[in-house]
């Protein structure tokens, strides 16, 4: 499967709610996936799970927002077509005014020797 | 001041491009290894270390934050007014965009309070009230052209409604009249229908009174034929009875000829004797007896002339009573022919009754005919009528629920018009 790189410029913005529903996505977002808003709307964020991805990320990345704190990550993502993209995620809690808790994940292209490093760490995990 | 060594200044230059990489957001972590041999070289790529992860805090805390801001973006842009919602972590974060997102949820505050204040307005409308204007304090330009323009909607809906209550006090008073004159209509439809019924039956009397007279009129013609025949026979009669005076006419001219005859033969008898008388005297006595005879046979004459005489005075008489009779008979058959002549006129004017009979009970058909059309007319004239005032009571119905619809309303103008509208009554 190919694979398909981020753009310097883009910025992927989404929105789950605690449950990781997703709630909003931002047209980066739509673009890189490959799935249409209505598509995304209501649909689990793990949607974008890649195999090659160890579990332990994710359950860092659970573990870090669920106490409140940012978490920084390099993730493998997966494409409605099963192609896949790598990205730099940083992920954080956010309060709404009437105490709701959801969860904001902002993406950016990964460097090269970035996207080297991890993709053969993930590896070893596995 | 000090040596450095080649290895420690390469590991010092590579920290510093590496935290300037990640300033620059050229590489996403940094990768400082405090690898050097020199505790004061290691202190220095910790320092950096340090100051790298600090910076992270920050970019994170930026990033967060300018997400959170365009998520909200992103929702007005669909119509959700929402204040920027807040993470722990932007404390850390650049002060521009922190004072950024506090003027964006001012924006925000102001636009939901003129929000809050339009749906009012319209809540307030929708329940009826136009008489509040929309305020547009505090704001300029666009949102006061906005408001004005909402106060000038209101303005022509309350003009709107200004109009309907005008003209549904004005159909509530014209469906009041229709029914009325509706009611009217009916009743001297019905009037009209009960007139008609009572002119159908004096048809039907007339229609009666002119077959009778009708009838007379055959009866008439009959007795006339009858007497024409009488008057015929009578005239036919007179001119048998005409024909017999003729007859008794000549029969006196005959007699007076008979009698002028004896009177002649008398006449020439007395000569006769009067000459025997003379020849008896010439002969002496033997002529006496003869004489005797003579004188007899004159007397015998002057006696049949005085018959004659009478005779001619009977025949005369009775010539002229025959003349009489026919003179009479001839009057007779004068009076049978003008009988005639009266009874063929009687006749003739007892037909022209019966032809004006006839004539008559076609004009009465027809009377009866546009009686019956008039009494159908009449009919549907009531029936329309009685829909006339089964609408006009929808009408007045709906004319009603109209005006308490819009009496219901409050807008400016509405108690000037009520006001006005009860004077009118007055």
């Amino acid at each position: 499967m190919a694979e398909i790189e981020m753009d310097h410029s883009s910025l992927i913005i989404s929105e789950t709610d605690a449950k990781g529903v997703i709630t909003f996505a931002n047209d980066d977002f739509i673009r890189y996936s490959g799935y249409s808003w209505e598509e995304l709307l209501g649909q689990p964020h793990n949607i974008l799970r890649h195999q090659d991805m160890p579990k332990v990320a994710f359950a860092d990345l659970w573990k870090t927002i669920k106490e409140g704190k940012t978490w920084n990550g390099f993730v493998k993502n997966k494409t409605k077509r099963g192609d896949f993209y790598w990205v730099y995620a940083t992920v954080s809690p956010i309060t709404f005014e009437n105490g709701e808790t959801r969860y904001l994940s902002l993406r950016r292209k990964p460097t090269r020797a970035e996207i080297n490093k991890y993709d053969a760490l993930y590896k070893t995990i596995k | 001041m000090f040596d450095i060594r080649k290895k420690d200044y390469l590991l010092l230059k590579e920290a510093i491009q590496n935290c300037r990489d990640f300033v620059f957001e050229t590489v996403n972590e940094t990768t400082i290894e405090e690898e050097s041999s020199r505790a004061l070289i290691n202190d220095l790529l910790s320092d950096l270390s340090h100051f790298a992860h600090d910076y992270k805090m920050v970019r994170d805390a930026n990033y967060i934050q300018a997400g959170m801001l365009a998520l909200t973006v992103f929702r007005a842009k669909t119509g959700e007014l929402t204040n920027v919602s807040m993470a722990e972590c932007t404390v850390n974060g650049s002060t521009v965009l922190k004072e950024t997102t506090i003027f964006y949820n001012g924006l925000m505050s102001r636009l939901k309070e003129l929000f809050c204040e339009i749906e009012d307005g319209f809540t307030r409308i929708s329940h009826n009230d136009l008489r509040m204007p929309f305020k547009s304090d505090g704001w300029e330009k666009d949102i006061k052209k906005l408001n004005l323009h909402i106060n000038e909607l209101q303005d022509i809906i309350a003009d709107q409604y200004c109009q309907q209550l005008t003209n549904s006090l004005s159909l509530r008073r014209n469906t009041f009249d229709l029914s009325h004159y509706s009611d009217e209509l009916s009743s001297s439809s019905n009037e009209q229908a009960s007139s008609l019924e009572e002119t159908a039956a004096a048809i039907e009397e007339l229609t009666a009174n002119v077959s009778a007279s009708a009838a007379k009129a055959q009866e008439m013609t009959a007795l006339a034929q009858e007497a024409k025949i009488a008057a015929e026979r009578g005239n036919s009669v007179a001119r048998e009875s005409l024909d017999a005076m003729s007859e008794m006419v000549s029969a006196t001219e005959a007699i007076n000829q008979a009698v002028d005859i004896i009177g002649n033969i008398a006449f020439q008898t007395n000569i006769l004797s009067l000459n025997a008388a003379v020849e008896a005297a010439t002969a002496g006595d033997a002529g006496r007896g003869f004489a005797v005879v003579a004188q007899e046979v004159r007397n015998l004459a002057n006696r049949s002339a005085e018959a004659a005489k009478n005779i001619q005075e009977v025949a005369k008489t009775a010539r002229e009573k025959s003349h009489g009779g026919l003179e009479t008979s001839k009057n007779m058959m004068d009076s049978f022919l003008l009988i005639t002549q009266k009874i063929a006129q009687t006749d003739d004017m007892v037909r022209d009754v019966a032809n004006a009979n006839r004539e008559q009970m076609a004009g009465i058909s027809q009377i009866n005919g546009a009686v019956g059309q008039l009494d159908q007319l009449t009919q549907q004239n009531a029936k329309t009528a009685a829909n006339v005032s089964s609408l006009s009571a929808i009408v007045q119905n709906l004319s009603d629920q109209m005006y308490s619809e819009i009496s219901q309303k409050e807008f400016a103008g509405k108690e000037e018009i009520l006001h006005s509208a009860t004077q009118m009554q007055q």
